[in-house]
């Protein structure tokens, strides 16, 4: 990799706390996935802008399990592999919600400040 | 839903780890699987594919670690191992373990215990429905010296009748019946109640039904038996309906069984106060209920009505009683509106007043005593507690050194002190499990709901309290001490040779201190209490207990109905009695001189308007003389005053003194019933007069007693008799010479006299013994803190006694500096107790018989004891300073 790519790309450290579960959230109210796909998914949908590695994604989606808004199920893939994928649970649904709700203030708020509106 | 989730999970992480192990590793290895391939399919080599996706794993160990993390169960699991270091870390140090943990238990032993008992007497609601809404209503002749009296049937009846505050009210009186029909004749306490008791209390029976109101208008003979009763005459509640029970050889049907938890009246009542075993309607007759109006019998029960208070119910009874002697007979009203002193009053009481008054002092007694008890033991752990804290700092710091957390410290020390906590909380759980049925056996069978008392939920909470806190306040102060003090200063020694903190040192001896202010607090209400025990138990009665024993006989009126047949039967019993080897005299009295609670109004001859109240004393042959009384002047009843010659009477001394204070008493004349014109009763002629004697050893108030000859219609007596020698070994004998005259007799009680005045003080007896084992665990526990806080002391000073000795000091400077230290906390501690009890002794002069709240005796022992043990307590932490070796408290550094 090289030091450009660091430079463009965001680790979720940088990113505001508890926006790496809102991402999480997001991406499997469209479809139950496996962990793998998730972090692809993530990055094609930002532009290769967000790159979250297992080192930050595994940690997260146990949490998020362990928080009991989203699920985990065992399925063999077509070779014959054990495949943790994981789906979005009601009260997760409900999380997204607010946590969507929570960054849509929190960005206006800071785009505000940011990007003073022009004329 | 979520919490459970969230559990299920987490107790999956915990104790399906391999699973959860292995789950982790498949699902990391599908994620480098596909990455690899991805990579492939990008164009890189196998081995290029595979090294990118393990680097960009970032090390799976630690991956792995952060999941577990994400689940939550770290804390879970470092918290077991913590649990599992502490278990060792204590194994280590088995005094200070088994000390902390002992005294713990202990003190949450008997807290327990006592908090139970307590709870249950005074303050747990009363096993009726809305108990609240239940009252205790009492009338009451202040003016004729009777305050506080049960209901007479008339009154009750109007109060009943008119009254706009109750919704409902019911009457009771205790009676002792002759039982027959189950099982052996034998005598028992009954309870003549009126139909509406069962509907006022909210209780009705468990088996079969209670009885109505008709039935008990029309004296109908019907019995509904308690659940303990019914059980052990008829071997089951099945059984026991239907049957027929005889009452005094009248037969009953029984026709209703209580609940098994029922238990009523309530031991200890102000009136009425013996549980019963079987209920009959009260069946009142017309005299009863219109002529009967001095007959203070029935305690009566009420529930307020929804909307009403009880000062207001109160005011409600108050002014229907100014009005129902306009409803007594003629002659009664006549009579009474003769006396000025006569005024109705009554008291409204929430019911539980009933049965709390006489024991709320005791047992708030006991419970300050215990959690004093508590509060010394507590400041033993949280001294030794302390001391092991401060001794372990330089561990501390080093762990830090080496990384440990502050957090992690903390939670290290907090949970040594839940360990020590929980099993000493534990113990104490079982010890009061244990001791609560000894407490009750023990109990005074006057204390309320003896049968209700058992572990409940508020103990258990407050023994999770008690246990959960201590750690916490123990513990985190020395380590708090330890952050502060900067950990580089504790590694390099220096929290070893400085002796430590004045603040840590302050607070140490300050809890010392305390616990020597709270004993001596404690070993002198004990002291107090075993004087005025002592005191209660020598009293002269009045008359010379020993080698006296009674036999209660109440002879049944239906069968026994004619006054001959009585008389018959008690001459016969009498004579044959006094054959029997061993009996060296025998009489009967309607009462013992100390039971006797038949209160009577007297007027006396040549003071009209003067009404005295005393109780009576009927005598047969030469009772007087039986009980060796001590005659003051005239002389005794004699077998010769009978019933015809003219009436003789003699008096107690405080009668005497009352209405004669200056003349000569004998010769005089005094009669029952009130000073009227119309008064029937005739004139008595005073004796002799004889010392008082007490009802209760430890009553001071000397009563006013009359002696008469027996009226051959008293149907109840007790058969006394003087023995040669051990007076119980006559029991049987007695037994069988009565059932020889009537086989079919249920002979009460059999006890010597001093078995019955030795009962009369059992409260006092129960309270003082587990004061007295209190004041010796307070000693106990004292001890232990002061032992080792100088124990303690000298450890931190050993290397100073190094030095100084090295430097030439003398051994013996050595123990007087460890002799003064240990002088001066138990001395400040001592002073302090002193001034405290000076004060609070003072609540105790109630409970106290002819022994002073500030009795000398005892305010120069508790002190000496205290003293002395302080000094024993000493010895070893002085010897061990004594014995000092310079060199090896040197070397030590």
């Amino acid at each position: 990799m090289l030091l450009s790519d660091i430079d463009k790309t965001m680790k979720p450290n940088d990113l505001v706390q508890g926006t790496l579960s809102l991402l999480i959230l997001r991406i499997l109210a469209l479809e139950p996935t496996h962990g793998w796909a998730l972090s692809q998914r993530l990055k094609q949908l930002s532009q290769d802008v967000l790159q979250v590695g297992p080192g930050s994604l595994y940690p997260a989606l146990h949490k998020l399990e362990q928080e009991g808004w989203i699920s985990a199920e065992w399925l063999l893939s077509d070779t014959k592999r054990r495949v943790k994928f994981y789906s979005l649970t009601k009260a997760g649904r409900k999380q997204l919600a607010s946590q969507t709700a929570d960054w849509k203030r929190l960005s206006g708020a800071i785009s505000e400040i940011v990007l003073p509106a022009r004329g | 839903m979520r919490w459970f989730t969230k559990w299920r999970l987490r107790f999956q992480s915990l104790f399906d780890r391999s699973r959860v192990e292995g789950d982790l590793e498949d699902e990391l290895r599908d994620y480098i699987d596909r990455e690899i391939e991805r990579e492939v399919g990008a164009g890189a080599t196998p081995e290029e594919a595979r090294r990118r996706a393990l680097s960009s794993l970032g090390g799976t160990e630690r991956l792995k670690e952060e999941c577990r993390d994400a689940r939550g169960v770290r804390w879970l699991e470092d918290t077991l191992s913590d649990v599992r270091f502490a278990v060792r870390t204590l194994r280590k140090a088995p005094v200070f373990t088994v000390t902390v943990i002992a005294a713990l238990a202990f003190c949450i032993g008997v807290n327990t215990a006592i908090f139970s008992v307590v709870d249950t007497v005074l303050f747990r609601p009363l096993p009726f429905p809305d108990q609240d809404r239940l009252v205790a209503v009492t009338e009451g002749v202040p003016g004729f010296g009777f305050p506080v009296l049960p209901f007479s049937c008339p009154d009750y009846l109007f109060v009943a009748a008119h009254n706009q505050s109750f919704a409902a009210t019911g009457t009771y009186r205790t009676q002792s019946y002759e039982i027959s029909g189950a099982g052996l004749p034998r005598r028992l306490t009954g309870a003549r109640l009126t139909a509406s008791l069962f509907a006022v209390l909210g209780v009705s029976p468990a088996y079969g039904r209670a009885f109505t109101q008709e039935e008990d208008e029309h004296s109908k003979r019907v019995a509904v038996l308690t659940y303990g009763f019914a059980q052990g005459a008829f071997g089951g509640t099945g059984q026991a309906l239907g049957r027929t029970i005889f009452l005094d050889r009248i037969p009953y049907t029984v026709v209703g069984i209580m609940p098994r938890s029922f238990s009523f009246p309530i031991a200890g009542s102000r009136f009425n106060d013996h549980p019963a075993g079987v209920f009959v309607p009260v069946s009142w007759s017309g005299e009863d209920r219109q002529q009967n109006v001095s007959n203070f019998d029935y305690s009566m029960v009420a529930r307020l009505r929804s909307n009403v208070t009880i000062a207001r119910a109160g005011a409600d009874v108050h002014r229907l009683l100014q009005r129902v002697v306009e409803n007594y007979p003629p002659k009664m009203r006549d009579a009474l509106s003769h006396m000025p002193n006569f005024s109705l009053e009554s008291q409204t009481l929430p019911f539980r007043e009933e049965f709390t008054g006489k024991v709320e002092r005791p047992l708030l007694l006991l419970l300050a005593a215990v959690g004093i008890v508590l509060l010394i033991g507590c400041a033993d752990v949280a001294n030794l507690m302390f001391s092991r804290m401060v001794g372990r700092q330089r561990e501390f710091a080093l762990r830090t050194a080496l990384g440990a957390g502050r957090w992690r410290l903390v939670r290290q020390t907090l949970i040594e002190g839940v360990v020590l906590s929980v099993t000493g909380g534990a113990l104490g759980f079982c010890l009061a499990f244990w001791t609560l049925p000894l407490l009750v056996r023990f109990a005074p069978d006057n204390l309320p709901r003896l049968s209700e008392i058992g572990l409940n939920w508020r103990m258990t909470a407050f023994v999770a309290l008690v246990t959960l806190a201590t750690p916490f306040a123990f513990c985190l102060g020395p380590l708090a001490h330890t952050f502060r003090s900067g950990l580089v200063n504790q590694l390099r020694g220096e929290g070893r040779t400085t002796t430590q903190g004045k603040h840590q040192r302050v607070m140490m001896s300050a809890a010392v201190i305390t616990q020597f202010a709270l004993a001596f607090l404690l070993l002198t209400t004990a002291g107090l209490l075993t004087r005025s025990l002592l005191k209660a138990t020598q009293a002269d009665p009045g008359f010379r207990p020993e080698h006296l024993i009674s036999a209660q006989i109440t002879l049944p009126i239906t069968v026994y109905k004619a006054p001959a047949q009585i008389a018959g039967f008690f001459d016969r019993l009498l004579s044959g009695l006094s054959t029997l080897p061993g009996v060296r005299q025998s009489g009967a009295m309607s009462d013992l001189p100390m039971g006797s609670t038949s209160n009577v109004l007297i007027s006396i001859e040549g003071q009209s308007g003067n009404t005295e109240r005393a109780d009576t004393v009927f005598c047969r042959g030469n009772a007087l003389e039986l009980l060796r009384v001590t005659l003051l002047r005239g002389r005794l009843l004699q077998p010769e005053d009978q019933i015809g010659k003219p009436h003789t009477v003699v008096i107690s001394e405080a009668l005497a003194k009352r209405v004669w204070p200056h003349g000569d008493p004998i010769g005089r004349h005094i009669r029952f019933g009130v000073d009227i014109a119309n008064n029937g009763e005739p004139w008595l002629t005073v004796v002799g007069v004889v010392a008082d004697v007490k009802a209760r050893l430890n009553s001071d108030s000397p009563r006013s007693l009359l002696f008469l000859t027996w009226p051959e219609w008293v149907n109840q007596m007790n058969v006394v008799v003087r023995t040669s020698g051990d007076p119980l070994l006559l029991a049987s004998a007695i037994r069988r010479q009565i059932n020889r005259l009537d086989p079919s007799l249920a002979v009460g009680r059999i006890e010597t006299v001093d078995q019955i005045l030795e009962k009369s003080l059992s409260a006092e007896r129960f309270r003082t013994r587990l004061l007295i084992c209190f004041a010796i665990a307070a000693l106990l526990l004292a001890m232990l803190g002061i032992a080792g806080l100088l124990a303690y002391n000298t450890a931190q000073r050993t290397h100073e006694f190094g030095v100084r000795l090295a430097l030439g000091a003398d051994r013996r400077a050595l123990l007087l500096l460890v002799l003064t230290g240990c002088l001066r906390l138990s001395g400040t501690g001592i002073a302090v107790g002193l001034l405290v009890s000076i004060f609070a002794t003072r609540a105790l002069a109630s409970l106290l018989y002819e022994t002073s709240p500030h009795d000398l005796g005892t305010f120069i022992a508790v002190p000496s004891i205290l003293a002395f043990v302080a000094l024993a307590a000493s010895m070893f932490p002085a010897w061990r300073a004594v014995h000092t070796d310079p060199m090896t408290a040197l070397r030590a550094e």
